[in-house]
């Protein structure tokens, strides 16, 4: 096993410092209300729903534990999200101690899935089934 | 089951003898080569191997320096390139130019990992997400500029708020 370098060690720290950060900010400030978080261009040019479209919010409900309102918000973010953290995880692992965890979703097949999942998932959340969010 | 040493120093394998005879009859191994067969502890050269030794030509063997290079079978794309392209394509919607760092940060490294694994490829990919990423970053920014400096757009976005 390697010996971790300080460089990496730093990256997994700023990571884990930059997550805590968002997360507190995201605690504290509903995107719902609060007027400096970002704005999608997609949005405000076509009327129509981004994939992304509702990440800040459905994350501001997730850090208050509402698991149902960030579904509603965006639910690709929120089913997404587990398999997020296991990879940064991973990642952190290997560049603070240098362990190498099994990287199951890291095949290009998952690639391609998750492609496919955004895409349909965009234009799934634009016809009229239901009301938007 | 035989694992072989390239002349690259590499390791190849573990593969079938049959899959070896090819390798031998298209010169991707010769007589010199260090092979391992599995349940084995050490390497012999293919000739100590008298499973081989209708499918190796009979010639001399070939002078030390001289051995061919050993070329992997198949080239293999570099998953790191792939998904480098495929986080850039996603990062590209608005909301999701947060995502940009990431397949910059992919390609970089998939492009330095490339160097050192020639026998995968895949650059033209990475370099595609580095440039998705350069592009999702420019939207995110030119997004938070507009938004910054046109009252009107945050007024539609309150009024636009679910309540």
């Amino acid at each position: 096993m390697k010996q971790p370098s300080a460089i990496s060690l730093l990256f997994a720290a700023a990571a884990i410092g930059l997550a805590a950060v968002s997360a507190a900010v995201l605690y504290c400030f509903d995107p719902a209300s609060c007027a400096f978080y970002p704005v999608c261009l997609f949005h405000q040019m076509t009327g129509l729903q981004c994939p992304g479209c509702g990440s800040l919010r459905a994350l501001h409900q997730l850090t208050h534990g509402h698991v149902a309102a960030a579904w509603h918000f965006n639910p690709l973010l929120v089913s997404l999200l587990p398999v997020g953290f296991w990879l940064a995880l991973r990642e952190i692992a290997r560049l603070a101690a240098g362990w190498r965890w099994p990287g199951i979703v890291t095949r290009p097949l998952f690639g391609w899935l998750l492609l496919a999942a955004t895409v349909v998932f965009a234009v799934a959340r634009n016809l009229p089934l239901h009301s938007p969010p | 089951m035989y694992k072989i040493i390239g002349a690259d120093q590499k390791e190849y394998g573990p593969v079938t003898a049959d899959q070896l005879r090819q390798w031998i009859a298209e010169g991707r191994v010769n007589s010199q080569t260090k092979v391992q067969a599995a349940g084995a502890v050490e390497w012999k050269s293919v000739a100590d191997l008298p499973e081989f030794a209708a499918a190796l030509p009979r010639l001399a063997p070939p002078l030390p320096g001289h051995a061919p290079a050993v070329v992997p079978a198949a080239k293999r794309t570099s998953p790191m390139a792939l998904w480098a392209l495929i986080t850039g394509i996603i990062s590209l919607f608005c909301c999701l130019s947060f995502l940009a760092p990431l397949p910059i940060v992919l390609g970089a490294v998939a492009l330095s990992q490339l160097k050192h694994h020639p026998e995968q490829n895949g650059a033209g990919l990475a370099i595609a997400g580095i440039i998705l990423g350069c592009l999702a970053l420019l939207v995110g920014i030119t997004g938070a500029i507009i938004f910054i400096t046109t009252p009107q757009l945050l007024q539609n976005l309150q009024n636009a708020m679910p309540q």
